[in-house]
């Protein structure tokens, strides 16, 4: 009765049968909600689409052309690659470290944990609106606590420059928790003996950080680096509540364009047109990353 | 400096790390907790202050004024409830056949499901908006819930826990005569409970914090959830009631906080396994 090695494929067989049976949902859901609307979103992208229920009118490339030709796609583009390239390499070496120091302790690890946890419980749009309320220029309490040492006023979410450094800031904190959840780990799976030999050795500290804890923990690594790219890549809440997109386009991302194109111009195909481009950034990076992450991390211990 | 000083110093070093590292975390929390319970006097007050001279309730009354509160929070519990339920139904049921049943096709339907992991949310939220329109799923609660329910993660992470389940538990189980739908409910599931508890938290906050698809699925005010409600309570052009969004804020937060603090071990414990298994 029970199947061996090899593959069977009779679907009268009574028991192999229901192998088919169960995995029934997974297909349907694949089919009607990743493969159908990712292939619609395509042909969306291709089309005319003036609001949800309107008649699609063929517009060949024209939608990717003419967003290609507009500057605020390219800002957009920009200010989501800047985005990333400020929230992840310096989330990754905080959450890092702070883990690190977590896995230092005996007493209260746990309980430092569970606390740094909280913002990621609470999620982005209510830690990002009581941010807003934070960074308020006049009656903001970072100025205040700024200006004790002597830091004039700053406009922060209303400074063209700075809109965004304050947003990567405030994700910066807010998935720290999360983060140092999954390096310790990557941490706690780290044998005590090769520590044990290094302090026999005389290693310091911070040989020791990068010579046995940062190759061993590369796994945990890349799923954080990976995991934090495809996520923030897709910024779109915390410039919703925020900053909307401003000032002026200051803070505008891919994914906060195609919310605009979809729902304010009420232009379908542009907002389709604008989510391929992400889809295929997204695969490109993740792919590249995989690949290096392949090389990269051969450990065994 | 002995050995044992300098390793004591170390330690106290550490825990002040850690403590002013909570500081900062905690404190956002606790200057919303504080401007919610501020009157507009000193809210205004410049420097700002940093506790409520005389606490007030009147922005949290002035929150059920503007806002069907209960109605909302309801909203929120049913879609990440019914979400969860069916998440964690469905992806053990498919996870178990792609871990344990040896037939042609499974491996394909599972890279499939793989491949999916990496389709951003937009791709399918833009075309399904445009679906649930013309079928009238708008403003449903359902019509928010069904799409992203079964979700490609779930079924992989529960393929990695079926794995685990011991063969021979089955094959007993087999030779008794159970039925291959009893071994599901009441063997496979049993043992997989500790993965179906991580998924189910980890669905539930995704679900409860998500912000795209339910906002643009949900605009009549009695149908939005809590995410919803609190991201277009704001109004960039407009004047701003700080106490009254910040105590809207902490009705938002509490209920998610309290339930973490109940289930904090789980959902840690959930999160790290993810890591781990991905």
């Amino acid at each position: 009765m029970r199947p061996g090695k090899k593959f069977i494929h009779d679907i009268s067989h009574p028991i192999l049968r229901w192998g088919y049976i169960f995995v029934i949902p997974g297909i349907l859901s694949y089919l009607l909600f990743t493969f159908y609307p990712t292939i619609r979103c395509l042909v969306q992208s291709l089309h005319l689409i003036r609001g949800a229920n309107n008649p699609w009118v063929f517009n060949g490339l024209n939608n990717y052309l003419e967003i290609f030709q507009d500057p605020i796609f390219w800002g957009s583009l920009k200010n989501t690659f800047y985005y990333v390239a400020m929230t992840v390499p310096i989330g990754t070496v905080i959450a890092l470290l702070v883990a690190v120091i977590l896995n230092s302790i005996v007493g209260a690890r746990g309980f430092f944990r569970a606390l740094y946890f909280i913002p990621s419980v609470a999620g982005v749009i209510a830690v990002g609106i009581v941010f807003n309320w934070m960074y308020e220029p006049y009656l903001g309490v970072l100025n205040l606590l700024l200006s004790k040492v002597g830091i004039p006023r700053l406009n922060w979410l209303r400074d063209l420059k700075l809109a965004l450094p304050s947003i990567a800031a405030m994700n910066i904190w807010q998935t720290l928790g999360y983060n140092v959840v999954i390096f310790l780990a990557g941490l706690l799976a780290i044998p005590a003996e090769l520590y044990e030999a290094a302090d026999i050795d005389g290693t310091n500290p911070i040989r020791k950080l990068w010579s046995i804890t940062v190759p061993l923990v590369a796994p945990s690594m890349w799923f954080v680096i990976i995991n934090n790219t495809i996520r923030n890549l897709q910024v779109f809440s915390e410039i919703f509540v925020m900053t909307g997109g401003g000032p002026g386009h200051a803070t505008t991302t891919v994914g906060f364009r195609v919310y605009q194109y979809a729902f304010l111009y009420l232009s379908f195909g542009k907002a389709s047109a604008n989510v391929m481009v992400l889809l295929i950034i997204i695969l490109s990076v993740t792919l590249l990353q995989l690949r290096f992450f392949e090389r990269r991390t051969r450990v065994e211990f | 400096m002995s050995y044992r000083t300098r390793r004591s110093a170390t330690t106290v070093i550490t825990y002040l790390v850690l403590t002013v590292m909570a500081l900062i975390i905690l404190f956002p929390f606790f200057w919303m907790i504080s401007t919610a319970f501020k009157p507009n006097t000193d809210i205004i007050k410049r420097p700002p202050i940093f506790l409520p001279t005389k606490p007030t309730l009147k922005h949290f009354q002035k929150v059920f004024m503007e806002v069907p509160y209960f109605r909302t929070l309801y909203n929120s519990l049913f879609v990440s409830g019914m979400t969860t339920l069916i998440t964690i139904f469905f992806s053990t049921m498919v996870g178990y056949a792609l871990a344990k049943y040896r037939v042609v096709g499974l491996n394909v339907i599972f890279i499939l499901i793989l491949s999916g992991l990496m389709i951003p949310p937009f791709t399918i939220a833009i075309p399904l908006y445009i679906v649930a329109s013309q079928i009238r799923l708008v403003d449903t609660l359902w019509g928010v819930i069904i799409p992203f329910s079964i979700s490609n993660f779930g079924i992989f992470l529960m393929r990695q826990y079926c794995m685990g389940v011991p063969q021979d538990l089955i094959s007993a189980a087999r030779i008794d005569g159970a039925s291959e739908f009893t071994i599901l409910l009441r063997i496979v599931f049993p043992v997989v409970a500790t993965g179906c508890t991580a998924l189910g938290i980890l669905k539930f906050l995704l679900t409860w914090n998500d912000l795209f698809w339910p906002l643009i699925m949900l605009t009549e005010e009695t149908k939005k959830t809590l995410t919803v409600m609190l991201a277009t309570f704001i109004d960039f052009e407009r004047f701003v009631d700080y106490g009254l969004l910040m105590a809207m804020t902490t009705m938002v937060v509490i209920p998610v906080i309290l339930l973490f603090v109940v289930f904090q071990r789980r959902i840690i414990e959930g999160v790290a396994l993810t890591g781990m298994k991905g």
